[in-house]
């Protein structure tokens, strides 16, 4: 509902002034054609138009330095077209054949396109490819001689594990297609390409196993993509907030990954994974509140250690949203539900600590996002000096100086903790803002505001969608079958059914019989 | 966007075999052992609840299976067609009246409850203004989302009464069970007419039916669901009677908290398990006030042009006001009082009459 | 979502947070913990109402001394704080005045009762209400009996813990466990026995010194709620016996003149009760003990059959002399059925405890007409590591 309302806003009014230089078509005269394309471009000195002849024929070479491959322009292009000019052969041939025989007889790259418009050759040129220009012919050939500066394939920084495979994905989106066909060797494994950006023209793939996923989901991702419009995607980010169901949920509805092995999982799941080019974070959905406590490595340790991390992880969220609330509640408003010792010994630290236990909890709460905050902005070496001047100076001082309490420390210092072994970020963020508002009840209502801020989350939760799936599946609406790999994981020869919440067409991920001799 | 198999508002037979146990159980059952342990010697009073149990399983049989001869079909038209469309009207709105009522109390009651255990100084309007809110929130996301609230809270439910169960051993003297079968008829009589008030709610069934998506299966759901009752109230009754015997039992306000409160946790991190308790009871009583309060905007929605989101701006103030009218607690109990009768009469009287139009319309189809 | 809906939301929320003012915020440092408060008499007035002084014990957590500051060492733990009235509930409100935090008493411990308040009729059951009814106490309260003043108690200063309300909380606990005192009353027990007029007895202590001890059971009669007696060392462990509140605890006797003591590990008692009639009711408690050698004068094996038998012998009569004293106490000289021989009535004969219940321990008093016969097993299980410790000693 909400992303449909995001669409209407933005009605698609004509693109600026040049867009009718674009959709023209393309001159038969060289000196017109590259004119106007320098004209387009204004002349940049990167660009290299190298003009020869062919025999009597005017050509040109159009491509620009730095995106394109001048050895490969050298060695496929030019030396052949060189080897013709000898031997003299072409001379008589009528101008369009001849087009067709250099593109089909004498240019040995495994990519050309003949096209006619502007439009067509502008992508191209500015995407890497280089231009073949004919005199007498109104259509142009694109080579495909693309070649930049990538990153090399490196360990994904941002979802470590002890154990799994080291590979990441890069901001190459042929490199992250090739990372998905190589975990996945199925010829059912489709990709979808879209363009995005109405200036950038970046690709974006949807990957998808076909017969697993279910038709419907796919069908509403497309539609949902071709919905976008905009400047630029710079990341995928941008997508995931063009396509989400609702964008007034602190839950994310579409899960990233830089992961190849995640992404796979994702794709043999039922899911659908988008890629796009330009970033190592490739987008997972549909995706649900208990894929927020997966994370790749329970499935590569064996199946009792799998499901003991699934556990802390589930006490991890829980401690993340509630303990300090729970502080909070017990100390203002529930002492008696405090065992007696440690209610003395807590109203022994807290004499002489002036303000009440929410200003104190709020206090210690932020210092510590700050101090998060600032760890991960400046460089690595620093962001530990900043962790540890932080946590500990911070902490004691204030604790020395009486402003907290010893036990609010150890608080917020267990929350800090449990907040950073969910294994998705975005979702760790997401808890630690619904955090603020359970103390925030806890501050008015006590236990009573708490549970009813429980209460309003799952109302929330129950009502919120990831591309049609209920975002509270498998839990509500219940699916048993799927509770094998929720707080429990069960042995992987026992995982032999897909997501039932996902409604693949192929449910059946394994057999049991044959699988463990 | 209805496009995915399980689009909105329609439930599955699972959903609803939980929607009646959640929809019943609420603030019943906090004061029915009392109620029972005084009319009855020792535990006889369980007796008494497994046979209304069993009255109220077959009752539940029927309303679903009425309302599932009916396949799809609202409340409201498969009435109009079985007993003119006038009286179809007045039926609905009899049986809105019911939910609007029950919503009322209960939202009273949670209120009072709170202050008494959780609270000193905070006026009950407040707490019961927050709680109300709450349901009002929910019932404005999709209704299919109300019966997966059901479906998350209901598990958290069974689980915190089995723990206090689990808990209670300590305490428990299996000699407050003797002697057994020493109650006389009107005893029971009493027993049961005072236990079947907690079974109010049924009334969810006549209406919800028709959005289930397999309603062959609802009668069989509807009873299982419904079985569910009066194994928990018999389960809460007897650990009762078993720690506190039939005396203190009578005299206790509420004797399922004074039980979470009698508890020691050993080496736990809260005492006072009563607070815990309630604070978790609330998400049962939040389950049965959004389900009647649902029922309601889903009754009138269907003989009203209002839509929604409008009803609720209308009743959820009504809600609130009719709620905070009883001033003491005498009236309260009233209140309740009313609530349950009217409950279970206009839900049999409705019951009643359709089953017999129906059975009268077949026959003269099939004659 | 519809702006409007949003708009409503959002006005709403607002609502909710400036009409919630936290009325119920108080900071646990502003708590005035109270872990024990006492009851005293101070004087009957002629009207028949009762002055009654009630003494609180609060906890001074600053006291209690904290790890991090390391303060609090010569500081005292606790405060009691005295006020009198008539109804407690106006005293402990009175209370509020007289201390800078607000009173608070969801974690009272222990409640010490004088004798002299427990003497008068009806008074006792009056004072328990607020400590039942009000939803602040817990049902765990220990209570118990003090002979004389009961807020002295209150003031003693043990060795080891710093609140006296605290060390007489674990003192009672530990001691049921280990030493074979009495089982401990609750005030939620206490709730099913005064609704159930039953007669009832309470741990009685009295103040030492620096020690408590504990001096026997105060007898309540069930009907008026007032003590009628107090059994004293022989007679409380007889007590212990036949209400099986009490499974530990050791029994000494002499076998051919050297001395055993046998250390008790569970008891078991059954009563069995047969009406014949109103007048002729018979009961027969069936009192079963297992125990081990723990201590031994003397120098006879204790591996011999023989000598176990005698022990256990031994252990049995003594057992027995000591049950039938309480026994004959309670029925015959105070006439209260402590020993429960009604609610196996209730329980096992439920149509003839109709008929007598009204003239059970009161009016005709049946109770003290039944015929009581104790009958004690008493079987040794283990002798300890060794046989002998010793071949020679004193005969």
């Amino acid at each position: 509902m909400a992303a449909r309302s995001i669409f209407k806003r933005k009605s698609k009014k004509g693109i600026s002034a040049n867009d009718e230089n674009f959709s023209r078509y393309l001159d038969a005269n060289i000196d017109d054609n590259l004119e106007s394309i320098k004209e387009m471009l204004d002349s940049p000195n990167d660009l290299v138009m190298r003009r020869f002849h062919l025999g009597e024929h005017k050509c040109a070479i159009v491509y620009i330095d730095g995106l394109s491959d001048k050895a490969t322009i050298e060695e496929n292009v030019l030396k052949n077209l060189e080897i013709i000019e000898r031997n003299k052969k072409l001379t008589s041939t009528d101008k369009p054949n001849l087009l067709a025989i250099i593109h089909e007889e004498l240019i040995s790259l495994t990519s050309i396109q003949n096209v006619n418009t502007m439009d067509e050759l502008m992508l191209s040129l500015l995407s890497g490819g280089s231009v073949f220009v004919l005199d007498g012919v109104d259509r142009v050939l694109l080579l495909d001689t693309k070649m930049w500066e990538n990153r090399s394939i490196e360990e994904p920084v941002s979802e470590s594990l002890i154990r799994g495979p080291r590979e990441g994905f890069v901001e190459n989106l042929r490199t992250n297609m090739v990372l998905l066909r190589r975990q996945i060797r199925d010829p059912n494994l489709h990709f979808k390409t879209h363009e995005i950006g109405r200036r950038s023209k970046k690709k974006l793939v949807v990957a998808y196993i076909s017969g697993i996923i279910h038709p419907d989901i796919l069908k509403e991702v497309n539609r949902r993509l071709e919905a976008i419009d905009t400047d630029d995607a710079l990341e995928s980010g941008f997508i995931e907030q063009w396509i989400e169901d609702s964008f007034l949920s602190p839950f994310p509805q579409v899960d990233n990954t830089e992961r190849p092995d995640k992404a796979a999982a994702g794709l043999t799941q039922g899911k659908f994974v988008i890629i796009l080019d330009g970033t190592p974070f490739v987008l997972i959905a549909p995706t649900t509140i208990g894929n927020t406590f997966q994370s790749p490595e329970d499935y590569y340790e064996r199946w009792l250690i799998g499901t003991l991390l699934r556990c802390l992880r589930y006490l991890a969220a829980f401690i993340t949203m509630f303990l300090p609330a729970l502080y909070i509640a017990l100390v203002s408003f529930h002492q008696g539900m405090i065992p007696s010792q440690l209610a003395f010994s807590i109203a022994a630290t807290r004499e002489g600590v002036p303000f009440p236990a929410f200003v104190e909890a709020v206090l210690m709460g932020v210092t510590m996002e700050l101090l998060r905050e600032a760890g991960a902005r400046l460089p690595k070496t620093i962001g530990q000096t900043i962790g540890i001047v932080g946590g500990l100076v911070i902490g004691e001082a204030a604790v020395s100086a009486g402003v907290v309490s010893p036990i609010m420390v150890i608080v917020v210092a267990l929350t800090a903790v449990a907040s950073f072994t969910l294994p998705l970020y975005s979702v760790a963020i997401s808890f630690r803002l619904i955090r603020f508002t359970f103390m925030l009840a806890a501050a008015f209502l006590g236990l009573y505001g708490i549970v009813l801020t429980y209460i309003m989350i799952n109302i929330h939760i129950v009502n919120l969608k990831s591309f049609g799936v209920p975002y509270s599946a498998p839990f509500a609406p219940t699916f048993f079958r799927d509770w094998d790999d929720l707080i429990l994981r069960v042995p992987i020869p026992m995982l032999t059914k897909r997501p039932e919440y996902l409604q693949p067409t192929d449910s059946k991920a394994g057999d049991k019989e044959g699988k463990r001799v | 966007m209805k496009w995915f198999e399980y689009g909105d508002e329609t439930i599955s037979d699972k959903e609803l075999l939980i929607a009646v146990p959640s929809t019943i159980i609420g603030v019943g059952i906090l004061s029915l052992p009392r109620e029972i342990a005084k009319n009855t010697v020792s535990a006889d009073g369980w007796l008494s609840i497994f046979i209304v149990g069993v009255l109220f399983i077959g009752f539940a049989w029927i309303i679903a299976k009425l309302a599932s001869t009916y396949p799809h079909q609202s409340f409201f038209s498969y009435a109009s067609s079985l007993v003119t469309r006038p009286i179809a009207t007045v039926l609905t709105i009899l049986l809105a009246l019911q939910g609007f009522v029950l919503t009322a109390f209960v939202m009273r009651v949670i209120s009072d409850i709170a202050k008494e255990y959780l609270f000193d100084q905070t006026p009950v309007e407040v707490i019961a203004l927050s709680f109300l809110l709450v349901v009002v929130y929910a019932i404005a996301g999709s209704r299919a989302g109300l019966f997966r609230l059901n479906m998350m809270f209901f598990p958290i439910i069974i689980f915190i009464t089995v723990l206090v169960g689990g808990f209670a051993v300590a305490w428990f003297s299996v000699d407050n069970y003797l002697p057994v079968f020493k109650t006389d008829l009107s005893g029971h009589l009493k027993a049961m007419q005072t236990s079947s008030f907690s079974f109010t709610g049924l009334a969810i069934l006549l209406f919800y039916t028709s959005i289930v998506r397999k309603p062959k299966k609802a009668p069989k759901m509807a009873a299982i669901g419904m079985a569910i009752v009066p194994v928990l109230y018999i389960f809460i009754y007897l650990l009762c009677l078993g720690v506190f015997g039939n005396l203190a039992t009578a005299n206790l306000n509420y004797p399922i908290i004074e039980l979470a409160k009698e508890i020691e946790v050993p080496g736990g991190f809260f005492e006072r398990f009563d607070s815990i308790f309630f604070v978790i009871w609330i998400m049962s009583i939040f389950n049965t006030t959004a389900m009647s309060l649902d029922v309601t905007v889903f009754a009138l929605e269907s003989i009203s042009k209002l839509k929604k989101i409008q009803l609720l701006y209308i009743l959820a103030p009504l809600i609130y006001l009719v709620g905070m009218f009883p001033q003491d607690l005498i009236t309260v109990v009233q209140l309740g009082e009313f609530v349950s009768y009217y409950g279970v009469l206009i839900t049999i009287f409705a019951t009643v009459l359709l089953v017999i139009m129906s059975v009268i319309k077949r026959r003269r189809s099939n004659v | 979502m519809s702006k409007k809906k949003l708009v409503f939301l959002l006005y709403y929320c607002l609502l909710t947070l400036v009409l919630a003012g936290c009325w119920d915020r108080v900071e646990i440092e502003n708590r005035g913990f109270a872990v024990g408060s006492a009851i005293d008499l101070v004087e009957k007035k002629a009207d028949g109402s009762y002055e009654l002084m009630l003494t609180s014990q609060f906890v001074v957590p600053s006291g209690l001394g904290s790890p991090v500051q390391g303060r609090g060492g010569g500081q005292k733990a606790y405060l009691n704080i005295s006020a009198t009235g008539e109804s407690l509930f106006q005293v402990n409100r009175e209370m509020a005045t007289l201390t800078s935090q607000v009173p608070f008493y969801q974690h009272l411990k222990i409640l010490i009762v004088s004798e002299d308040v427990v003497k008068e009729p009806n008074l006792f059951g009056n004072i328990m209400d607020l400590f039942i009814r009000d939803h602040e106490m817990r049902r765990g309260i220990r209570i118990v009996i003090a002979e004389g003043e009961a807020r002295k108690i209150l003031d003693i200063k043990p060795d080891n813990e710093k609140v006296p309300a605290l060390y007489l909380d674990s003192l009672m606990e530990n001691n049921y466990k280990n030493a074979g005192s009495l089982k401990p009353v609750h005030i939620g027990e206490l709730q099913e026995l005064l609704l159930s007029e039953r007669s009832y007895s309470i741990p009685e202590v009295h103040f030492a010194d620096k020690f408590i001890q504990y001096k026997g059971a105060a007898v309540f009669y069930g009907v008026t709620n007032e003590m009628v007696d107090s059994l004293m060392d022989e007679e409380a462990k007889g007590l212990a016996f036949l209400t099986e509140t009490s499974t530990d605890g050791s029994i000494k006797v002499n076998v051919n003149g050297e001395m055993v003591t046998v250390e008790l590990k569970s008891v078991d008692r059954g009563i069995q009760v047969t009406p014949k009639d109103k007048t002729d009711i018979d009961v027969a408690i069936d009192i079963h003990v297992n125990g081990n050698v723990a201590e031994r004068f003397g120098k006879a094996s204790v591996r011999m059959d023989s000598y176990i038998k005698k022990v256990e012998k031994d252990v049995e009569d003594k057992i027995e002399k000591m049950t039938t004293q309480t026994k004959d106490k309670l029925q015959k000289e105070l006439k209260v059925d402590v020993i429960g021989v009604g609610d196996k009535l209730y329980q096992k004969h439920y149509t003839f405890w109709n008929t007598v219940k009204d003239d059970w321990d009161k009016g005709e008093n049946y109770y003290s007409q039944s015929k009581i016969n104790i009958n004690v097993t008493a079987k040794v299980q283990m002798v300890g590591s060794s046989d002998k410790v010793k071949t020679t000693g004193d005969d």
